[in-house]
């Protein structure tokens, strides 16, 4: 990749800056359900970011990182309805289970990793979709812990208010935007790449393929979990669906798809998209079937027609133009 | 423990694992093909065995036809689809880098499988029933060898998956296209070399083990009924069959089928039907953890 | 016969064929010599289609192929066999030469075919049963040819044909493509083993590179200063 000049820098920096002050004062000027989509949306798209980091970064397209997501949302709960007096004891130590529950996520996927990276391509996509779908049947079946079918509810004391929570997620989408961002800056981002190019070659010249391959596996799943803790804690409740619903996982992994996948603005570009064409689906148009069969159709027209994604098939003909 | 372990019952539960099992061995066969001779992993291949189990649901209990006529009709029917999904969804990916292939093709079936999901429970719920389950029912009598009697329909299933694979094995080692799979699986460009058709290899593998696979749906829903959102969790089971048994083999399809079919039945038995699904993703894992290159050996793509 | 006219072949960025001419008339055997990477099995490769042409012509028997899938392009009568040999090892040699004539549409006069072949290398005949895997690399070599001879070419691509075989495997070899130019089958020679290659041709020409850098009757080049300095070492 080219150096990126110093004034282009300056200028995305302030670019960046006048963005998030605009995000942070938003909500004053919008109605309540208008936040609770931008909350949603910045759940889904902190997701995608992350999934890219293997997805694109490293080339390993993990179908689950929806289990981080909805693992952390349900670590969390577990805590604080088994532990009712330790999250009674106030703000600071809901977040001290916050912390532990990331934990608990990230040390999940440093383990998982050792039989997951086994597997290359295909076989390891659909492992890290039967991980996604061994979580949500151990959570069923777990019903003493987890409340089954039924899922936890917290009582309102514990719910984060609607603005709070969407600083603090706005707050984890750009920590996934900064972490991409410097992953692919550092020496671990330019391990990812080479064994991305080709692992035999990355393993000649000494990189440790297993370390890379966990390494960015723990890094990209803590912000998966924290916004599941976050998403949880501020409707109150964690059930299947709504933490561990299939779209949970596959979203993400469209919004990269589309916007373009291994470049850091690709989820969001494809995340605002997602969003978008979902909202309007929801209220303005009659389906004839349900959204997540619109997803399939969506995925499907990515797939056949724009693999690279669209922010890879404008760069390219910019790139093109001047030459020809 | 739920009840007690007689040999009756031991006998019962190894019917049922190894025709379950038989069953899954076949669907993973198809995929492994498929994705040995074109390099496309079919995520969409357990939503053909749905939908296997849904035509046959809606042709036999809600039209009322019987068992012949139907057979022939969803035969055609699934050979038909099968033909169309290639033509549709495979050939496109043909002529880009394998790497490119492999993404592109996991993009375009998993949009497909959820497409096909979502749309299948929908209308199911809307115009058939609104709770979508797809069985049917074989008044077979039971079987009595040597003071045991057996479920005759589990025989039937049985019956149907040994004559599966024995033409599975006539088609690849008699014909001519089948010979030509076999080739192109081993090396690619070593079969193009000889004058091999890949497409004609690609639209035969994909019909005739589409076909397969739906019909295999049909017998399946004889002993457990599927659901519109099974297809994906299929999927994941053949795949566990691959990694057990290796791409493309079809020893290691049998193996890797029984194996699951039996801890499947076993596991029921024992802790409740709830933790079958559980020990395929453990299975899984364990085999890998275990043998990485499968317990039969395997080439990934 | 078959006419290539200013072939360029790249393999991503890098560029490993540059205007590439030369042609094969009807019953000649020409060789195409040239030190390791010069580009020669991409020759051949893009004769059949396995690559794609970036720039020029493949013209046989008049017809243009350059859009013509590998498959087609056996059935117009070209024939290789490639370096390495690539037969399948899990296969008996019998399903390897079946293989080659069911692909090209001769499933009808298979028995004609393999007679053909069988008489060519008898020893294919006695081995029928035997897994190729398992044979000598020059029996394998052997394969190779037969199971090329299946598809009933007009033209034979031979690449590197005696690479990893004794001597006096490969003189048997020569002896062998020697009779079946006798019988008037086009051949198109790669070779490394220039002596041989060069004494055996009708024409040559040398690839350095990517480019033609010369060309000529096979005894002129085998008598030329240049290639004898370079692929000689007399």
């Amino acid at each position: 990749m080219a150096r990126v000049p110093g004034v282009f820098r300056g200028r995305r920096l302030l670019a960046v800056g006048v963005v998030l002050i605009g995000l942070v004062v938003l909500p004053r000027f919008l109605t309540r359900d208008l936040v609770t989509a931008l909350f949603f949306a910045f759940a889904l798209i902190t997701v995608a970011l992350n999934y890219d980091l293997l997805g694109g970064f490293l080339g390993y397209l993990n179908l689950g990182q929806g289990t981080f997501f909805g693992g952390g949302a349900y670590a969390v709960f577990i805590l604080t309805k088994h532990m009712p007096g330790v999250a009674a004891a106030g703000p600071l130590a809901l977040i001290g289970l916050v912390v532990v529950a990331v934990a608990i996520i990230a040390l999940f996927a440093a383990i998982v990793a050792y039989p997951l990276f086994r597997l290359k391509g295909a076989y390891f996509a659909m492992a890290t979709f039967g991980l996604f779908l061994l979580v949500r049947q151990l959570i069923l079946n777990l019903e003493r812990l987890t409340g089954g079918a039924f899922g936890i509810y917290l009582p309102p004391g514990y719910y984060v208010d609607q603005r709070l929570a969407y600083w603090l997620m706005l707050g984890v989408v750009t920590l996934s935007v900064a972490v991409n961002y410097l992953i692919s800056q550092t020496r671990l981002g330019v391990g990812l790449h080479a064994i991305r190019e080709s692992e035999p070659a990355a393993a000649a010249i000494g990189i440790d393929l297993f370390r890379h391959k966990q390494t960015a596996l723990v890094i990209s799943v803590i912000p998966s979990a924290l916004a599941g803790c976050l998403f949880g804690l501020h409707f109150g409740y964690v059930d299947l669906e709504s933490v561990l619903g299939v779209d949970k996982t596959l979203l993400p992994v469209i919004m990269a798809m589309l916007g373009g996948t291994g470049l850091v603005l690709g989820p969001i570009v494809g995340g605002v998209l997602i969003r978008v064409i979902d909202v309007s689906l929801k209220n303005y148009l009659t389906l004839p079937i349900p959204a997540l069969g619109v997803y399939g159709l969506i995925l499907m027209v990515i797939g056949l027609f724009m693999p690279e994604g669209i922010l890879a098939g404008l760069t390219r003909r910019r790139r093109v133009a001047p030459r020809a | 423990m739920s009840s007690l372990l007689t040999p009756q019952i031991l006998l019962e539960l190894l019917l049922g694992g190894i025709s379950l099992g038989g069953i899954y061995a076949l669907m993973a066969l198809a995929l492994s093909l498929a994705l040995a001779t074109t390099h496309i992993l079919n995520v969409a291949h357990g939503s053909f065995m749905v939908l296997g189990a849904a035509a046959s649901t809606l042709l036999i209990k809600y039209l009322g036809l019987s068992p012949v006529p139907s057979l022939v009709i969803l035969v055609a029917g699934f050979a038909l689809v099968g033909w169309v999904f290639e033509l549709v969804c495979v050939r496109p990916l043909q002529g880009r880098a394998p790497d490119r292939i492999l993404i592109g093709s996991i993009l375009i079936t998993f949009g497909f499988a959820l497409a096909f999901e979502a749309g299948l429970g929908f209308y199911w719920a809307k115009l058939v029933d609104p709770q979508p389950t797809f069985s049917l029912t074989l008044t077979m009598p039971r079987l009595t060898l040597w003071g045991v009697s057996l479920s005759g329909t589990r025989l039937v299933i049985l019956a149907f998956v040994c004559l599966a694979v024995l033409v599975f094995h006539l088609f690849l080692t008699k014909t001519p296209v089948g010979k030509m799979a076999r080739a192109i699986a081993q090396d690619y460009e070593g079969a193009l070399i000889l004058g091999v058709n890949p497409r004609l290899v690609s639209v035969t593998i994909f019909t005739v083990g589409l076909l397969a696979t739906a019909l295999s749906g049909l017998f399946f829903i004889l002993a457990t009924p599927l659901g519109p959102h099974d297809g994906l969790r299929l999927t994941l089971v053949a795949m566990t069959v691959i990694v057990i048994g290796g791409v493309g083999s079809l020893p290691g399809a049998l193996l890797g089928g029984i194996v699951l079919g039996i801890t499947d039945v076993f596991t029921a038995f024992v802790f409740g039907a709830v933790w079958s699904p559980v020990t395929y993703v453990l299975v899984f894992f364990v085999v890998l953890l275990v043998r990485p290159q499968g317990l039969v050996g395997i080439r990934q793509g | 016969m078959l006419e290539v006219r200013q072939l360029s072949v790249s393999y991503g960025d890098l560029r490993a064929l540059w205007d590439v001419s030369f042609r094969v008339s009807a019953g000649e055997l020409v060789a195409i010599i040239g030190p390791n990477g010069a580009g020669k099995t991409t020759t051949l490769r893009a004769i059949l289609g396995l690559i794609p042409a970036a720039a020029g012509e493949i013209v046989f028997n008049g017809r243009h192929l350059n859009h013509e899938p590998s498959h087609r392009r056996v059935r117009e009568g070209i024939a290789l066999v490639p370096e390495g040999r690539r037969i399948f090892p899990y296969m008996s040699v019998l399903e390897n030469l079946e293989l080659a004539a069911h692909a090209t549409g001769g499933s009808r006069d298979l028995e004609a075919r393999l007679a053909q072949a069988f008489a060519v290398f008898p020893i294919l005949a006695e081995r029928r049963g035997q897994l190729a895997g398992t044979m000598s690399g020059g029996e394998q070599q052997m394969l190779a040819i037969g199971r090329a001879l299946m598809a009933r070419p007009r033209l034979l691509m031979l690449d590197e044909p005696s690479l990893g075989l004794a001597p006096v495997v490969v003189d048997r070899l020569y002896q062998t493509i020697r009779d079946l130019r006798a019988q008037g089958l086009t051949i198109l020679l790669v070779e490394q083993y220039v002596y041989g290659a060069l004494e055996l041709a009708d024409r040559a020409y040398v690839l350095e590179i990517g480019r033609i850098t010369r060309e000529g009757e096979g005894q002129e080049l085998l008598h030329d200063d240049y290639v004898r300095k370079t692929y000689l070492v007399v």
